[in-house]
């Protein structure tokens, strides 16, 4: 199972003033707000956490087939490690825990999140339009079943959740596609979950 | 409130939000925000906190957890209105 987020940062500080009151109590539980608050990067900390539970909760909705929900308070975040250029944690959601690594950027945050710690998987994050995430997927899904390019597309089922198909049938790739502002990002797992 | 005016007052509260026009002209109690309207997801909760200024309300987390399209909102803000 995987997910991904990016933050477009000077994107992200037009769209959004976290600083709102509100806000910040919204989206982040006690420990977290304190992580945010006791850094000198506070801006970065809202972004990476709140990347943290956007990938884990795409990776979580698709394990269980799930809507989205808007239940930032029920996706915790625990920092392990992070740096101004990455960061590595953890997102607990009800009984799952998903491992995230995030790089940071001035320009933009990107996380993945994975189920399984030692996941081998493809992942890119780039300057570029959305169109061109979804087609490097598509490409590399392609190269990895021995199909033609043209026979596989992204679908999105009922709940917002794409999926891959080859003709009539879902590939079973786990993958996720995130795009924000001026950057676009897939990646897929090659691990069973 | 009737039904109408709090859907008239919840379309200007997203507008600034939004990022496609076409599905913002056809606002209807089916629309969904993030799908349709394509609001950025941070900006939901600059939703929430709006609806709950306009409306004079408090949204908890359990409620707010399914407010993702223009029906579940009028829902929440009908309910929660109802307890006041």
């Amino acid at each position: 199972m995987i997910g991904n987020d990016v933050v477009d940062l000077n994107l992200a500080r037009v769209q959004s003033n976290w600083q709102r009151n509100g806000f910040l109590d919204k989206v982040f539980l006690t420990s977290e707000k304190q992580i945010i608050q006791s850094s000198i990067y506070q801006n970065l900390l809202v972004w990476l956490l709140w990347s943290m539970k956007e990938a884990a909760y795409k990776a979580h909705q698709r394990r269980f087939l799930l809507p989205r929900k808007l239940n930032w308070q029920q996706q915790q975040c625990r920092l392990r490690y992070h740096s101004n250029k990455s960061a590595q944690g953890e997102v607990r959601i009800g009984r799952s825990n998903y491992f995230t690594k995030s790089t940071i950027a001035s320009t933009h945050i990107y996380t993945l999140a994975t189920l399984d710690r030692n996941s081998s998987y493809v992942s890119r994050c780039f300057e570029g339009h959305p169109e061109k995430a979804r087609r490097e997927l598509l490409i590399d899904i392609s190269k990895l079943t021995g199909s033609s390019e043209t026979s596989i597309s992204l679908f999105k089922n009922t709940d917002g959740i794409p999926l891959l198909m080859r003709q009539n049938d879902v590939v079973p790739i786990h993958f996720s596609l995130s795009s924000h502002g001026k950057f676009s990002s897939f990646c897929w797992s090659l691990t069973k979950p | 409130m009737k039904k109408e005016e709090i859907i008239s007052l919840l379309k200007q509260i997203v507008a600034p939000y939004v990022q496609n026009d076409r599905a913002f002209e056809n606002f209807s109690e089916s629309t969904d925000l993030l799908k349709d309207l394509e609001i950025n997801s941070a900006n939901l909760v600059d939703i929430i906190l709006d609806v709950e200024d306009e409306f004079n309300i408090a949204i908890d987390n359990e409620t707010m957890d399914s407010m993702l399209t223009v029906k579940d909102a009028v829902k929440v803000i009908e309910l929660k209105r109802r307890e006041l």
